[in-house]
């Protein structure tokens, strides 16, 4: 698993911060659509989407990381993950590009004040480090 | 190595069935005695999954079924009979291929033992050997129509006579199937034959035929030179002739099963051409996600139809009497029926008769009412009922805890039954059948009934409601006390039911379902519960609401009446707002609380109220603006959201947003905490 450099990764961004998820996990990146808000349910879940006709949940990694910011934007972008057979969306800021990294290292304790087993690893490339999501971890039902 | 993941599940179908199978059987044993036809099934049942268990490497389950078959066999060829110990060792068996199926299931294992059972099998003294072995009798096989019935009445009256007769070849005799047929064409020269069962022409070889046949004749020749003549026809080796009377015919004529062609001596060999009239039926199994997919996208194709019927009205309005906005109605007009005719289609292919869940019943009630020592009867009604299957799924747990109750709570103990000068035996009625556009399934019982004064008194004492509350009940608003979470009236706590979580469930199952459930007792005479549901789970017609700017649906099979109500007529108890309704004081709540929108002031408009019935009580939705009724085809939100407090489900609306559906009992329940 670890310092596999040939395996591609989808990097995008959240405020200042970048992430990048697996791109074997993504099933499609799409523009913002209308969410319906569901009342009474965590607050991470946005709502839901109609993506070609079939009902999507739409999470916020903003609000589950307690980011900054978070004004929707002509770059804002929903991140289609498949998690245990089932879509969900993962709204973000902007995506960045498809990327390997030359190295990847065992997530700290703690990642930016976030805790660090939301992620994978540390993705190190050229100049850059980028929090590689653990998809189970982040969209764990509570 | 072979993929044998597909014949996995094609096994699995077949245990299912075929154990399902021999339960009714053995059930049908235990109720109406051994009939040759049964054990035939019973026979086929355990031989066909002895065939299969082997060829999926099913070890236990081929050595358990291959003992049942032995058995069988012997039963069969009438060397024994059939005992009451030995069905409930084969229930035994049964339930143990249950529990290798669930192994199966979840580990592709038997861990199961089944030494025991294989060790009771194979015990010979039950054996009992039958005296009448040779017995030349196939009355039980027999089917007679109407119009043969009449006409062997008519010829007996006339003087003729019936004849069983039995006739070997020789063993040197090749082609005996032709033979059979030559044989019995000479016979019609001189009696009439009413029934044969002899070897089929089939691919089998010659020598693999059977070299026996048998006939039913009737003839007006006497038995002796029958029995001369048949003897000096070629290749005849023996010949055996018994006069039959009338009666033993009658309950032939009278069977109104299926014609059994079997030949009842060899069906290992010739299983193909045992049911001629089966291989008409024109049926092919489709693996249920296939249709699960037809279904939805069905669903989306609903959902495309409605934006087009809104697209088309929006065009009118911008370029008004167009000829292709016209021709676009047309069309859209026309996609509209089709559509309505393929999901009625559809909607058809899901529909499995209620059958499947009812077979369940019966052996569920003979345990239970054995260990309870209850005499229970029985009485299932509209068996042929259908309904979508995954209604038939669901329903199946709250069915089978309202039939728990009610042989528990409901049906008293036969001395008791007695002294209330009831007969021992307690009845317990489930039927199924259409209403309206709903299914109704009533499961009903002659015992007992509910102390309602016992039911408030037990509110009271649990600080449900107060004492004050109480006395101002009504019959039906103690009934409906039964519902509330953590009240049962069984005095003491059995195995069977009686934990105090039960009714609530039941309800709150039926709720998810869009359905309702109602009760009716009378005290000393019995409880008849009837639950009324959608004729399918997928698509509703819902009432549309907006609150907020927010569409959301109310499914309309909970919605009893819609009115405005004036700001002012609203009032507060206790600080409970509530509104009165034709007479009736009804709570009434802000949907935008539940929901957690804010409250939008409204002026002195009126206020737009959805009253929502539930059994005797009602409670008053305020919202914003009511938008019309629309089918709608309901979503499941996922397992990633999973269940969420008075949300059913979601839908696609025409405009491709997405509108959830209330939960209407999820509702009540918030309100009640509000």
């Amino acid at each position: 698993m670890e310092s596999s450099g040939q395996e591609q990764y989808v990097e995008f961004s959240i405020g200042k911060e970048n992430y990048a998820i697996l791109i074997s996990e993504i099933h499609e990146i799409i523009r913002m659509l209308d969410i319906t808000e569901i009342p009474n349910c965590q607050s991470y879940v946005q709502g839901v989407i109609n993506l070609r006709g079939k009902i999507v949940p739409v999470i916020s990694i903003r609000s589950l990381f307690a980011l900054e910011g978070g004004d929707l934007t002509k770059s804002t972008r929903i991140v289609v993950v498949n998690h245990r057979e089932e879509s969900v969306g993962i709204i973000v800021d902007r995506v960045n590009k498809v990327t390997t990294f030359t190295d990847i290292q065992p997530p700290p304790e703690r990642v930016g004040g976030i805790n660090g087993s939301y992620f994978v690893g540390i993705g190190i490339s050229k100049d850059e480090l980028v929090g590689i999501l653990k998809l189970d971890e982040v969209l764990l039902r509570e | 190595m072979v993929d044998m993941t597909e014949y996995q599940s094609l096994y699995m179908e077949e245990l299912d069935e075929q154990l399902q199978l021999m339960e009714e059987e053995i059930l049908r044993f235990e109720k109406s005695g051994q009939s040759l036809e049964g054990i035939q099934r019973l026979f086929r049942a355990a031989h066909t999954l002895k065939g299969s268990s082997a060829a999926m490497g099913y070890e236990k389950m081929k050595q358990l079924t291959h003992n049942m078959e032995h058995i069988l066999e012997q039963v069969r060829n009438s060397e024994c009979s059939l005992t009451l110990e030995m069905a409930t060792l084969f229930f035994r068996c049964v339930d143990r291929m249950k529990e290798l199926r669930s192994e199966i299931a979840s580990s592709k294992q038997e861990i199961s033992a089944i030494d025991d059972l294989i060790a009771e099998l194979r015990k010979e003294d039950w054996v009992i050997l039958n005296q009448q072995s040779e017995q030349l009798d196939y009355a039980s096989q027999l089917n007679l129509s109407d119009d043969d019935w009449q006409s062997l009445n008519r010829r007996v009256e006339g003087g003729e006579r019936i004849f069983w007769v039995r006739v070997r070849l020789q063993d040197q005799c090749e082609m005996r199937t032709a033979r059979f047929h030559v044989i019995e064409s000479l016979l019609g020269e001189l009696a009439t034959v009413v029934w044969s069962e002899k070897a089929q022409a089939s691919e089998n070889e010659a020598e693999t035929t059977e070299a026996i046949a048998n006939w039913l004749v009737i003839s007006s020749e006497q038995q002796e030179i029958l029995d001369a003549t048949i003897k000096s026809w070629f290749d005849v080796d023996t010949v055996q002739l018994r006069n039959c009377s009338l009666s033993e015919l009658a309950p032939a004529a009278q069977a109104s099963d299926s014609v059994n062609y079997d030949d009842g001596v060899n069906p290992v060999t010739a299983p193909a051409v045992a049911h001629p009239e089966k291989s008409r039926v024109q049926s092919i199994r489709v693996n249920v996600d296939r249709l699960e997919q037809l279904m939805n996208l069905v669903g989306e194709l609903v959902i495309d139809q409605t934006r087009i019927k809104q697209m088309e009205k929006e065009l009118t309005t911008k370029f008004g009497v167009d000829d292709t906005v016209q021709d676009l109605g047309q069309l859209s007009d026309h996609f509209t029926r089709i559509i309505g005719e393929l999901q009625e289609s559809v909607m058809k292919v899901r529909m499995l008769p209620i059958e499947q869940l009812f077979n369940r019943f019966p052996r569920m009630i003979r345990d239970l009412s054995q260990s309870l020592d209850k005499e229970v009867e029985l009485v299932l009604e509209g068996k042929e009922t259908e309904l979508d299957r995954t209604l038939i799924e669901e329903i199946g747990d709250p069915l089978i805890h309202l039939i728990r109750n009610a042989i528990d709570h409901g049906i008293e103990a036969p001395s008791v039954r007695r002294n209330l000068g009831k007969p021992d035996k307690g009845k317990l009625l489930i039927r199924a059948s259409h209403e309206d556009n709903q299914v109704l399934i009533v499961v009903e019982d002659d015992g007992a009934g509910i102390d309602t004064q016992r039911l408030l008194q037990k509110a009271v004492s649990r600080g449900i409601i107060t004492s004050a509350e109480a006395e101002l009940y009504s019959h039906k608003e103690a009934i409906d006390l039964i519902f509330h979470p953590g009240l049962s009236t069984a005095s003491q706590v059995s195995d069977v039911s009686g934990r105090g979580v039960g009714m609530d469930i039941v309800r709150a199952g039926i709720e998810k379902m869009n359905g309702r459930i109602e009760i009716d007792t009378v005290i000393g005479k019995g409880t008849s519960v009837k639950i009324r549901l959608p004729l399918t789970l997928a698509i509703i017609t819902g009432l549309m609401v907006k609150i907020s700017d927010s569409t959301f649906v109310i499914p309309m099979s909970n919605v009893a009446e819609i009115v405005r109500i004036e700001p002012e007529a609203i009032r507060y108890v206790k600080g409970v707002p509530i509104v009165t309704i034709r007479d009736q004081v009804t709570p009434l709540v802000w949907l935008h609380d539940c929901l957690g929108y804010p409250k939008q002031t409204q002026g002195n408009r009126h206020i737009p109220v959805v009253i929502i019935g539930r059994a005797e009580k009602r409670y008053a939705l305020a919202v914003d603006e009511l938008l019309g009724n629309q089918e709608i085809v309901i979503k499941s939100l996922g397992a990633f959201v999973g269940q969420v407090e008075g949300v059913a489900g979601a839908t696609i609306l025409g405009n491709g947003k997405v509108a959830l559906i209330l939960e209407v009992g999820g509702i009540i329940r918030m309100m009640g905490r509000a």
